[in-house]
């Protein structure tokens, strides 16, 4: 059976129950814009709904794509009131997770402590923990004030501290963070659940030993298992969860989406729908060798890809003549997300973005 | 074309999706290889991470994805006949969904799972491939620590040595040189042994042939035994050189960087305790200092055990 795929996001768009959208690709080929380019679409779309931008990158830029500053919590977007960002700070997040962990152990002096403290901030992969949990933490919110509206009870629905996105969409780190970070809800469960084997073996002699504490860690390492195991579970639900890939029409980051497709394909995790940016659409180009040049280049991966990703939807966004930054620049190249982007009709945008 | 359109969204979704996975299962690594063909990479080959996911039994959850249950093997009983011999042990818990799509590991495979959350990188080694297993592994260090005592040094009971081994271990690198420590250890051990040896034999048959004919003989008469062998001077040779030797080897031992991990007992159940109750690290030094001077102890009676032997034979067959 033949379908006509649309060379767009429209289906992620107009998906009413996806909670989860990851963008993902190589270093410096776009995700940042197309995640906000995502965002910004789906909140024009949805003007009721509210969506959720969180950058898992250490190298943050959502700040600097919108020429608005974001911190650890999440802020409105100015000119779109229902669509906020959030710039994961780890050690912010490191800070949280040391006052918590006071409530256990409040020696000062414990070596162990500033141990950890030392430490757990130079892991490998911390970054990725830390935006995991802070998935762990929307995945608890999103629950509470869908409580709170079954009930009838406005106030805590809105409350800025449970707000349920619709949908939340993560700018994430070059593939291999990104990679990691999706392994860890496997990972996570299979420990959590050796942890509560051996709470079950040690149990008793810790708890002659140290007192009741123990008990506490590891009844929170259950919950915690809990949530882990539901995210495992959405995160493999396509019906939730979806990841964009970004690409460039080059060898490399062909060969590397490719890769990463197949990867999460072991993930189980659906992948339907690749973006390939900085295109040169020179086909009427003659003044300018080194476009034409290039976008022979491009056009030999490109047909490549049309043959590869016949059953996905692929999406060719131009390379605009200034940086798209601000709200406004934003929109204007977010629309070729939904509308596929025709050089005779559209090349007056190239160069008509403003500059920031 | 007519059919495609009569189907709902959800439903194009699902063919999709079934075609996309059909087309990968089928021909992953041929894709990959035929990108790098057409890139002209310097790479020959690629394999598909899809490859190497291990066969698990595949059990529908959503009504649009499948997900790889992992049900272990279970032998069924008739309920209506008891069997002679219940064998109970193929039953087993069925294993949470895997998200990575594999089967549960096996109990070993505990440190790479740690090894895996704190940067192993994805285990076929692509992209996110991160530090290599074994390397700065802080878990096999704490298994080294207790299966053969402080790593950092200790051995012996030379506290001046306690730091030399530095730095974040390789396992493999660490393990042989402690065995080239041992064996330097012993190597000195064994070369003040023959010194000690040589002089007490030397010191005893010198002053036995030196000595008046009484001298080195037993006798009941403790006017003899005082007078005779006084004269002798045997033993304040013997405790000088005894000193020097023992001292020197002290010494030698203490400057020295071979510091080998012998497995001391008492080092050990340090290690244990200090696990839960780290106030018992800060008598090790204490201990360690104790153990080396036990150590020089042993070879002096060593010594003294060796001319009372001499003594006895001269007198059995004086």
């Amino acid at each position: 059976m033949e379908f006509e795929l649309e060379p767009t996001l429209e289906s992620i768009v107009s998906h009413d129950t996806l909670k989860w959208i990851f963008v993902g690709g190589k270093g410096g080929v776009g995700k940042t814009t197309t995640s906000s380019s995502i965002a910004v679409q789906l909140a024009l779309a949805h003007p009721k709904d509210e969506f959720l931008l969180i950058s898992t990158d250490p190298a943050h830029n959502l700040s600097d794509a919108f020429c608005q500053k974001f911190g650890k919590d999440a802020r409105k977007v100015d000119g779109l009131t229902n669509l906020s960002c959030m710039e994961i700070d780890p050690e912010a997040a490191m800070s949280d997770l040391q006052q918590q962990a006071s409530q256990y152990n409040n020696d000062p002096n414990d070596p162990m402590k500033s141990i950890m403290n030392d430490m757990t901030g130079s892991i490998p992969g911390i970054d990725e923990a830390l935006s995991f949990m802070e998935v762990l933490k929307h995945i608890k919110k999103q629950s509470a004030p869908t409580d709170a509206v079954a009930t009838g009870d406005e106030k805590a629905a809105t409350d800025n501290g449970s707000i349920a996105y619709k949908t939340i969409i993560f700018d994430t780190a070059p593939t291999g963070h990104t990679l990691r970070f999706l392994q860890l809800p496997a990972t996570l469960e299979k420990l959590l659940s050796k942890f509560k084997d051996l709470s079950g073996k040690l149990g008793p002699m810790l708890s002659m030993m140290g007192g009741g504490q123990q008990q506490d860690i590891f009844e929170k390492l259950n919950e915690i298992q809990k949530s882990v195991s539901e995210v495992n579970s959405q995160f493999t639900n396509p019906d939730l969860t979806t990841f964009v890939c970004v690409c460039i029409s080059e060898f490399l980051s062909l060969y590397e989406t490719e890769r990463m497709i197949q990867e999460l394909m072991s993930y189980n995790m659906d992948v339907n729908s690749i973006v390939v940016n900085q295109l040169l659409f020179a086909d009427n180009d003659d003044d300018c060798k080194r476009c034409a040049s290039r976008w022979k280049m491009q056009r030999k991966y490109l047909d490549q890809m049309n043959e590869l990703y016949e059953d996905y939807h692929l999406v060719k966004m131009p390379l605009l003549g200034t940086e798209i930054r601000g709200i406004e620049n934003l929109k204007k190249f977010s629309k070729f997300l939904l509308t596929p982007y025709d050089p005779k009709k559209d090349g007056a945008l190239v160069f008509d973005l403003e500059e920031k | 074309m007519s059919m495609s359109d009569s189907l709902t969204a959800d439903e194009k979704r699902r063919l999709l999706r079934e075609r996309r996975q059909a087309k990968m299962n089928a021909k992953a690594t041929d894709r990959l290889n035929t990108i790098l063909t057409s890139g002209s990479s310097v790479k020959e080959t690629a394999s598909s991470p899809l490859d190497k996911k291990p066969t698990t039994t595949e059990v529908p959850v959503h009504s649009d994805a499948v997900r790889t249950v992992s049900v272990p093997a279970v032998s069924l009983r008739d309920d209506d006949d008891d069997p002679e011999d219940v064998d109970i042990s193929a039953h087993g818990t069925p294993q949470p969904p895997s998200f990575a799509g594999s089967a549960p590991p096996p109990a070993e495979d505990f440190d790479a799972m740690l090894n895996k959350l704190f940067g192993a990188g994805p285990a076929t080694g692509g992209p996110g491939a991160g530090a290599a297993d074994g390397d700065a592994d802080p878990f096999a260090m704490m298994m080294q620590m207790l299966n053969s005592g402080d790593p950092s040094g200790g051995a012996g009971g030379f506290p001046a040595m306690a730091n030399g081994a530095e730095g974040v271990p390789d396992s493999s690198y660490q393990a042989k040189l402690q065995q080239y420590y041992a064996y330097q250890q012993r190597k000195t051990k064994t070369v003040f042994f023959i010194v000690r040896f040589i002089t007490t034999v030397v010191n005893f048959f010198y002053h036995y042939h030196n000595s008046p004919e009484n001298a080195f003989q037993a006798s009941s008469q403790a006017a003899i035994r005082q007078f005779e062998f006084a004269k002798s001077g045997f033993f304040s040779w013997f405790i000088t050189i005894e000193v020097g030797i023992l001292a020197t080897y002290f010494f030698v031992v203490s400057s020295t960087k071979y510091v080998a991990n012998d497995g001391n007992l008492i080092l050990k159940g340090i290690s244990m305790a200090s696990m839960f109750l780290p106030q018992v690290q800060q008598y090790r030094p204490l201990i360690l200092r104790l153990l080396s001077y036990w150590e020089v102890l042993g070879m002096f009676f060593g010594d003294v055990a060796l001319i009372t032997l001499l003594f006895g034979l001269t007198s059995y067959f004086g």
